[in-house]
């Protein structure tokens, strides 16, 4: 354990020396007790501040530091243990201070603590803390402060402990139910799944028996009506392969981006538990990341691997995604794009239908820059943001945030994906949630819905 | 740390953690204050010195309505600037009342003179030893998060409850009371209260023996006073120099650390080299 000793006599110190020596000496020359007392009195201190250093500097103290786990979700707990042991035959008074990164926040007790250490005794501190932000987060080091008046001479011992913990995505604070989840993937397959002829359970056609068909799949009712070896064909299981393309680009930042991961999440880690595929591409101005998870792998390793991305801050790339997409034949798949309206358009929708000429199907969520609250990234911090109101640094900040910019872009965007048969969906701040508005658009393909739609000519 | 998320701010408050018995010391600090200026002010109407009244009245009055607009910021700073008053004070009441002595009217003795002044700084002496007892109270303070919606304290109960008998039992703090506090800090300050005390009582002494007995000594004025004055000047730069040489002398008390067993393997290695090199050249 490495410990750096810090001594310093501080400003309002060398403050208090020299008028202690001023009330001194011109009391004494002009012969005047109401400064030389109070010039005494304050030399005094700080002579006693050094005294109290020469006292207990050899005074020492072991530090153990402890986290109660090693990685944790965004506005979860944690404890954290710190136990301070006396060594010396002096009682020691002091203070100590928890540091952390700024993932972290202190609940119901201050980072700094008073406490007193007789000889050879130790004391055991357990602060709680809530994680705000989701990061490699650490924890440490501890100061210890000694003795009194600290405000003129500076008498402090940091513990070089450090614990590093990962925080993990926030949990989503809405319960959807397994009986929505289920119902919805029902949907999803009953609307998107390819019926392809294979080794499955359920009837697909009939047709004339080849030499080296099984004998037992030929259909004898069929075979003696049209007096020729008929054989029943099966569809494959079917399976959809989800890809979920994920924006990293310059425009995804702050609590949008955030909560865009946190979205991916949810919604792999429900196809997770199903017989689909499942791959998410997070991509900036190339690929950067593309996950398979394992089978047989929990939710944890899909979550951990997901929670490294970070945003690139680069104006994003589409087309390099679907380049990616084509040289690994992920072909016949559920394109799931989750983006927003913001920065070049052309460019956001380079190689969509190229997406549909490969058999997939596009499902673009727009992370609406409106619903959630921008300036909440320090990187967006506007000076005297407090003093303007809020609509003119949006205007500052995003020129197409003024409403019929963003309701144009919205109708483009809307155009560019009906012509690829593609579905827009919209996530309007945090009260919504991706796995209900894709159980909402998949409503839409219910067959009542469709002849409601076909009346009215759509 | 910026952190806007609104669920958030619903759930949790950012608090501060107020420290009670502020307001006792407050009031005996400006009472005191207050109380040493008022003792100037009632020897000068005594001793009819028209202009040291009216200065101190002034500076009083400044000092006053400094102490109120402040509340509850009290800071080391404000106190040395109460500090600066005086000794303001002093000059101007020594260039425009009486430019021997401020305190030397016709009017008073010496005795009453002398008296007068170490209350008023026995009173200046009790206004810093409260403030400082105040900023060391005002240290206390902290910041932290109090859970407010029904879930968030749910949450913070529950995990609480789980760590029961685990390493992360939290207990409560054995927090020190205010008395407690007082006591520490007394304790601390008892001995050099104690040489202020003697130091006083030494003066007064001198000053009862300059008035008695040698009424014109020449030899405190020239010799004894100066000295005072030399020594007071050397002792401010020791002590300002202290701090900046004491970790020298740590340092040097320590035995030096021994040297690493690798670190000598390596040093050694490289001289053979050398060595080997030396020699090929040759």
């Amino acid at each position: 354990m490495q410990e750096d000793k810090h001594l310093e006599l501080t400003k309002n110190g060398k403050g208090f020396i020299l008028f202690g020596s001023l009330f001194v000496i011109v009391g004494l020359a002009i012969d005047n007790y109401l400064l030389i007392i109070p010039g005494v009195f304050f030399l005094l201190v700080i002579s006693s501040t050094f005294a109290n250093f020469l006292l207990t500097q050899k005074a020492e103290i072991t530090t153990e530091l402890r986290i109660s786990k090693n990685y944790m979700r965004s506005r979860g707990l944690l404890a954290v243990s710190v136990k301070l042991t006396n060594n010396s035959d002096k009682l020691v008074k002091l203070k100590a201070t928890l540091r952390f990164s700024y993932h972290f926040q202190t609940v119901e007790l201050p980072e700094q603590v008073f406490l007193e250490l007789k000889p050879k005794e130790n004391k055991k501190l357990v602060w709680i803390l809530i994680a705000v932000r989701r990061g490699n987060a650490e924890v440490g080091p501890i100061e210890l402060d000694i003795g009194p008046f600290q405000y003129l001479f500076k008498q402090t011992r940091i513990k070089n402990l450090v614990e590093y913990i990962k925080v993990l995505p926030q949990r989503p604070r809405i319960n959807i139910p397994w009986k929505t989840k289920k119902e919805l993937l029902l949907k999803m397959v009953h609307e998107f799944a390819k019926r392809v002829k294979g080794r499955g359970d359920e009837f697909f056609a009939l047709r004339d028996y080849m030499p080296g068909d099984e004998v037992k799949h030929i259909d004898w009712h069929a075979t003696a009506r049209h007096d020729k070896l008929i054989t029943k064909e099966f569809e494959d299981e079917r399976n959809l392969h989800f890809l979920i393309y994920l924006d990293l680009g310059s425009t995804m930042f702050g609590p949008k981006f955030e909560y865009a991961l946190s979205s991916v999440v949810e919604l792999s880690s429900l196809i997770q538990g199903t017989n689909h595929d499942l791959a998410v591409i997070a991509y900036g101005d190339n690929v950067s990341r593309f996950i398979v998870p394992q089978v047989g792998k929990n939710e944890l390793k899909l979550m951990l691997n997901i929670f490294d991305v970070e945003a690139t801050g680069v104006e994003s790339n589409f087309i390099n995604a679907i380049k990616f997409t084509k040289s690994n034949r992920l072909l016949h798949s559920i394109a799931i794009i989750f983006s927003d309206l913001e920065g070049d358009l052309k460019n956001k929708f380079k190689g969509l239908h190229l997406l549909k000429t490969m058999g997939s199907r596009v499902i673009f969520v727009n992370f609406s820059t409106m619903g959630f609250n921008i300036l909440a990234s320090p990187e967006w911090a506007i000076d005297q943001a407090q003093s303007i109101e809020y609509k003119d640094i949006m205007e500052s900040v995003f020129p197409s945030l003024v409403k019929d910019d963003y309701k144009s872009r919205e109708k483009e965007v809307r155009q560019i994906l009906f012509s690829v048969g593609g579905d827009f969906v919209e996530m309007r701040g945090y009260e919504d949630n991706i796995i209900l508005s894709l159980y909402r658009l998949m409503k839409k393909y219910s067959p009542s819905q469709r002849l409601v739609q076909q009346a009215l000519g759509r | 740390m910026r952190f806007r998320d609104r669920v958030f701010e619903d759930d949790w408050e950012k608090k501060t953690i107020e420290t009670r018995t502020f307001s006792p010391i407050l009031l005996a600090h400006h009472f005191f204050g207050v109380a040493a200026i008022a003792i100037i002010l009632l020897q000068s109407a005594i001793s009819l010195n028209i202009y040291v009244f009216t200065i101190w009245l002034i500076l009083g009055l400044i000092i006053l309505l400094l102490d109120l607009t402040r509340g509850n910021k009290l800071t080391l700073s404000s106190e040395l600037i109460f500090g600066f008053f005086f000794i303001l004070g002093t000059a101007l009441s020594l260039l425009l009342g009486n430019f021997t002595s401020m305190f030397f009217p016709d009017s008073l003795g010496r005795i009453e003179i002398t008296l007068f002044q170490v209350s008023a700084g026995i009173c200046v002496v009790i206004r810093f030893i409260l403030s400082l007892y105040f900023i060391e109270f005002k240290a206390n303070e902290g910041f932290h998060i109090v859970p407010t919606s029904i879930y968030s304290q749910e949450q913070l109960k529950h995990y609480q409850d789980n760590l029961v008998l685990t390493d992360f039992e939290r207990k409560k703090n054995d927090e020190d009371r205010f008395l407690k506090k007082l006591g520490f800090l007394l304790q601390r300050m008892l001995w050099p209260s104690v040489i202020l005390l003697i130091l006083v009582l030494i003066a007064i002494a001198y000053s009862f023996m300059i008035y008695f007995v040698i009424p014109n000594d020449s030899i405190a004025e020239i010799v004894v006073r100066p000295s005072l004055i030399v020594i007071a000047m050397l002792y401010t730069v020791l002590l300002i120099r202290t701090h900046t040489i004491l970790p020298k002398i740590i340092e040097k008390q320590k035995p030096p650390a021994d040297k690493d067993e690798e670190t000598e393997e390596i040093a050694e290695m490289v001289s053979e080299e050398d060595e080997e090199i030396i020699k090929e050249n040759t």
